[in-house]
């Protein structure tokens, strides 16, 4: 039921699937809920949920098996999520899903998650389709272009 | 789960106790037809029947997602495994999906007695029906107690799902003209329970007593079909309704454990032939079936013979 | 408005000005840009290129008025700022409550003032508070004392506020959901200084109505309304100086509404909210006589103050031919303007500064009622003391120095600005229909309805800058290679555990039998209030139980949880 003129499958087969995650304290959501639209109208599942705790990131990247995690904090008490969600991946496992960030995160804090193996910070001055280019190029492979 | 031999029965051993990762991989493979879809098939194949399958339905507004979340809520309490199927419709233009419904159930997201799935409505090789019923066997061979179906909308490929679980519950709220709507979409028909949600609006007693009209409740399975009234927020009416799915079950199952699994196969089996049928038919050039239509046109057959005569025709042509 | 031939004559002189422009225009070709050949405002509504006095013949006086004269289009009262500026209202709050009270004196110090200078403290409270939890809740952690201060009992405000006297200020508590706990223990410390609740001044928000288009946690749509009913009439009787509610148009901007969305949202949360109110007993004018608007600032200048201008006037109207509502003040659009956040880059941050000044300058003509004006490093984080600093003097280079505060409404009679103020009101009094048929806000807001309104808004504005159509200094055009360095705040290092440390003692010091106490009282009301029907609000007594609490120690997370069991509190989500 694929519309679309380029392939939107991934290479062992059915969509790509991204969980983005935004805490529930955090009102600045318009940025995430725009990228949500745009990654469906690229063809990707999108989980899209609001979190009070980093574990519960965790639960629903099991459970829906999903190939992208991203989190989006505009409000600050970004680092604790990141460090809790990477250590909760670890645990089960998952620590080989692209993890990438949004939001308002420091230079310095970017570095720091960088090193952690977040893949990508998507800050302002970037658009929702410089993060499906790299969801593309890393699950879909050269047949998306 | 890459198909190896000594890693494949630590997979085996892992999604048959209910690891909650397997359980997810095993989904995806299911649901994808991977190259793993095989070995997991194998695996679950001993393990169906156990779990007790729900699918909750109803038109958009009716709170539906609202209720499986005090539906997941009293199971829980009850000490039961639960899995959810949240089925999401797909955009039609790029077949991507936003899988939104699981934030109704967020409640439940630190609870790993309770697995939720979303499910995109479209773009599934074989239907949706297909991808869900293998989600379904995952689930059950996992060991999951209860597992609960969700679709949101009314379309033909979302009431074909319906069709494979063991207890329809059709979700209307009141003043809606949901009840309508239900009508019209074919669902009311398929309901084994009806309720009424949002049953503290000053509208439910007239929608209870419409749909009360209009259900259908001589069935030859001999079961009743309640109309019951629940407001799922407060979590009113949400015991009575699981008793009611209970009654159901008992009524509906009485040759014992696989029933559900045995159903819900034979259920897709013959969602699969008719289409088969169809679909050759479609193919077929028109002179084999032109003598049969000029018959119709003329009187000479009715169409339960014509359509008989086509069904031998296409299983002939193969 | 004009005579027959001051008509004509306008009419002649249009269609003479319109056969230059268009020859300019052939001149122009395809060269020519968008706003000369299709010109529209940040909302969209199509605008011309120039404006005639036959543009505002079908406006009636009565629809433009005089200041302080229904329908007070051009300002609530006869004088605007001759007599007193507009308020200084910034938002303060990080950390403990000792840092944000730093804070407020710093700026005090800077000159910082309401009214006939009375302190005036627009206090915000941080991410924990928001979500109804204490500092040691799992989920606290890395948010204690962030976007706002780290305050949770009656003993937290007693820090905050060591040593004021409560009755010559006013104090602004922007809470979200909290509303009950923060007030509670503004009350509960009261009640310990002696000080009695009707002498206190300021402001609750009441900002339920929120959750509409706001992604964050919160009580079902119903449940937020029934609250914001109960606090309107608790305060009318007990708290005549108190403001109950506030109207938060600027969360709409915020999220990516237009500015006709703004207003006409919020004129429909307010029809609303009146007829709950009603509901429960009180009169039109009982339910507005303390109600106030948060508005947003935004960078289309004219549209901006057009917005406002709208506003007052189909308030007011409305209010009185839906309601009856009489009292002028009842129908006065008092407003705290936000200087926009949503237009601020964090490329090139000090050209904010720029972005603001003009925002402050476009609220001052419009004649708002206080302001806070954000600060130029706010997309990069919460103000340093330096950015919080410079923000309030653009406050008073416009107030001190421009002259623009001696002459009310300066910009009336403007064809173009009273033409742009009647297209907004008509625009807005759209929305107004679009909600009702849909059975009211609370309807529109369950069905999600409100939510795709605004985020349809914020795409287009997304694609707009994407296409380059919407042109944004430093992020779509003048861009600069290297990223300008700004200092960005730093928050102090303890103050996650010293939160922690003092609920924990709070706990274990206070009197276990008056808390278990007040606690059962409160809960019990808590239960009452859920399933108390419309008709039986105002005298539920739940405020009253939660100052009691408050007054025995109870802390936020402990107020709130209660709350959210009594009446559900859920992720955010359309219903």
């Amino acid at each position: 039921m694929n519309i679309d003129q380029k392939n939107t499958e991934t290479t062992t087969g059915g969509r790509v699937r991204v969980l983005l995650a935004k805490p529930t304290h955090d009102c600045h959501d318009r940025g995430v809920r725009l990228v949500a639209r745009k990654f469906r109208d690229a063809g990707f599942e999108v989980i899209f949920f609001n979190f009070l705790l980093p574990q519960e990131i965790v639960n629903t990247a099991v459970e829906e098996s999903v190939h992208v995690i991203g989190i989006s904090v505009s409000s600050g008490g970004h680092m604790p999520i990141f460090e809790d969600a990477i250590a909760g991946l670890k645990d089960v496992g998952m620590d080989g899903v692209m993890l990438i960030g949004g939001g308002i995160i420091p230079p310095k804090d970017e570095a720091t998650l960088k090193e952690w193996g977040v893949r990508a910070i998507f800050g302002p001055g970037t658009t929702a389709d410089d993060a499906i280019a790299m969801i593309e190029e890393t699950f879909i492979g050269e047949a998306a272009v | 789960m890459s198909g190896q031999g000594d890693k494949a029965s630590g997979f085996a051993e892992k999604l048959l106790a209910g690891d909650r990762v397997t359980l997810g991989r095993a989904i995806n493979a299911v649901e994808n037809d991977t190259g793993d879809a095989r070995q997991v098939l194998s695996v679950i194949r001993e393990h169906l029947g156990r779990a007790q399958v729900i699918g909750i339905t109803g038109a958009p507004g009716s709170g539906k997602s609202t209720l499986v979340n005090a539906l997941v809520r009293e199971y829980r309490a009850a000490g039961k495994s639960v899995g959810v199927v949240a089925v999401d419709p797909s955009s039609p233009l790029s077949g991507g999906a936003i899988l939104g419904d699981r934030i109704r159930m967020s409640e439940h997201s630190s609870d790993t007695g309770v697995f939720v799935r979303s499910v995109a409505s479209r773009g599934h090789l074989g239907g949706l029906s297909r991808t869900t019923v293998r989600v379904i066997d995952v689930m059950d061979a996992a060991g999951k107690d209860v597992i609960i179906v969700e679709t949101v909308g009314t379309g033909q490929s979302e009431v074909e799902v319906m069709e494979i679980v063991e207890t329809v519950v059709v979700v209307c709220a009141p003043g809606l003209g949901d009840e309508i709507q239900a009508v019209k979409a074919g669902i009311l028909e398929i309901a084994d329970i009806l309720v009424v949600n949002k049953g503290d609006s000053p509208l439910a007693t007239r929608t209870e007593r419409e749909l009360k009209d209009a259900a259908v409740f001589h069935r030859d399975d001999g079961w009743k079909v309640p109309v019951l009234r629940t407001t799922a927020t407060e979590g009113e009416g949400v015991g009575e309704l699981v008793e009611a799915v209970a009654g159901h079950r008992a009524n509906s199952t009485p040759e014992g454990d696989r029933t559900g699994a045995r159903r819900r196969t034979k259920r897709l089996m013959i969602n699969a032939a008719s289409e088969l049928v169809r679909d050759r038919l479609i193919a077929l050039d028109t002179a084999s079936l032109d003598a049969l239509v000029e018959s119709l046109l003329s009187g000479e057959i009715d169409i339960e013979e014509a359509a008989g005569k086509a069904a031998r025709i296409a299983v002939e042509k193969t | 408005m004009f005579d027959d031939s001051t008509l004509s004559k306008s009419k002649a002189a249009a269609e003479q000005q319109q056969a230059g422009y268009n020859k300019m225009l052939e001149r122009f070709g395809d060269a020519a840009p968008q706003r000369a050949t299709a010109p529209k405002t940040g909302s969209g509504l199509p605008i011309k290129n120039a404006y005639f006095p036959h543009d505002v013949a079908h406006i009636g006086h009565d629809q433009i008025g005089a200041p302080g004269q229904f329908p007070f289009t051009r300002g609530n009262l006869p004088a605007q700022y001759q007599f007193m500026n507009w308020a200084n209202q910034p938002v303060i709050g990080y950390g403990l409550p000792e840092h944000t009270r730093e804070r407020m004196d710093t700026l005090s110090a800077q000159g910082m003032v309401g009214y006939f200078g009375q302190k005036f403290y627009n206090l915000v409270y941080d991410l924990v508070s928001h979500e109804g939890l204490d500092p040691d809740h799992p989920a606290a952690r890395g948010r204690v004392g962030q976007c706002g201060m780290a305050v949770y009992s009656k003993q937290d405000m007693a820090r905050l506020f060591d040593g004021m006297d409560l009755r010559k200020m006013n104090v602004i508590h922007i809470t979200y959901y909290q509303v009950v706990a923060a007030f509670a223990q503004y009350l509960a410390l009261a009640d310990e200084w002696g000080i009695e609740h009707s002498e206190l001044r300021g402001n609750t928000m009441n900002w339920y109505h929120q959750s509409a288009y706001v992604g964050m946690s919160a009580f079902a749509p119903e449940s937020g309304h029934k609250l914001a009913v109960e606090l309107v009439n608790y305060c009318g009787r007990e708290m005549p100086r108190w403001n109950t509610t506030n109207f938060f148009c600027y969360g709409i901007e915020e999220a990516g509404g237009t500015a006709v969305q703004e207003i006409g949202l919020m004129l429909a949360y307010g029809v609303d909210f009146v007829r709950a109110c009603m509901a429960s007993g009180l009169t039109a004018d009982q339910a507005l006589l303390r109600v106030g608007f948060q508005v947003a600032q935004a960078n289309d200048f004219f549209e901006e103050i057009c917005k406002i201008r709208a506003l007052r006037r189909i308030w007011a109207t409305t209010m009185r031919d839906m309601f009856g509502a009489n009292d002028p003040r009842s129908m006065h659009v008092r407003i705290h303007t936000h200087t926009s956040g949503a237009c601020l880059t964090s490329q090139q941050p000090l050209v904010n500064l720029i972005r603001t000044s003009l925002h402050t300058l476009g609220a001052a003509l419009s004649g708002v009622q206080a302001m806070e004006v954000s600060a130029y490093d706010e997309a990069l984080g919460i103000p340093t003391e330096e950015s919080a600093t410079l923000a309030l003097r653009c406050q008073q280079v416009i107030q001190e120095e421009t002259n623009v505060t001696a002459v009310t409404d300066p910009l009336a009679g403007s064809y173009y600005v009273e033409a742009l103020t009647d297209q907004i009101a008509e625009a807005a009094l759209k929305v107004l229909d679009e909600v009702e048929a849909q059975g009211g806000y609370i309807a529109a807001q369950k069905s999600g309805w409100i939510r795709r309104e605004v985020e349809g808004s914020a795409e287009r504005w997304r694609e707009e800058v994407n296409t380059g159509e919407r042109r944004i200094v430093g992020m779509n055009c003048y861009e600069e290679g290297d990223a300008q360095e700004a200092e960005i705040f730093e928050y102090p290092d303890d103050i996650e555990q010293t939160a922690i440390e003092r609920v924990r003692e709070l706990r274990a010091t206070r009197d276990a039998a008056k808390f278990e106490t007040a606690m059962q009282a409160y809960t019990d009301k808590a239960r009452a209030f859920a399933k108390a029907g419309h008709a039986e609000l105002g005298n539920s007594g739940l405020i009253e139980a939660a100052t009691d609490a408050a007054r025995a120690d109870a802390t936020t997370g402990e107020i709130m949880g209660v709350l959210k069991d009594a009446l559900g509190w859920s992720a955010p989500h359309e219903y």
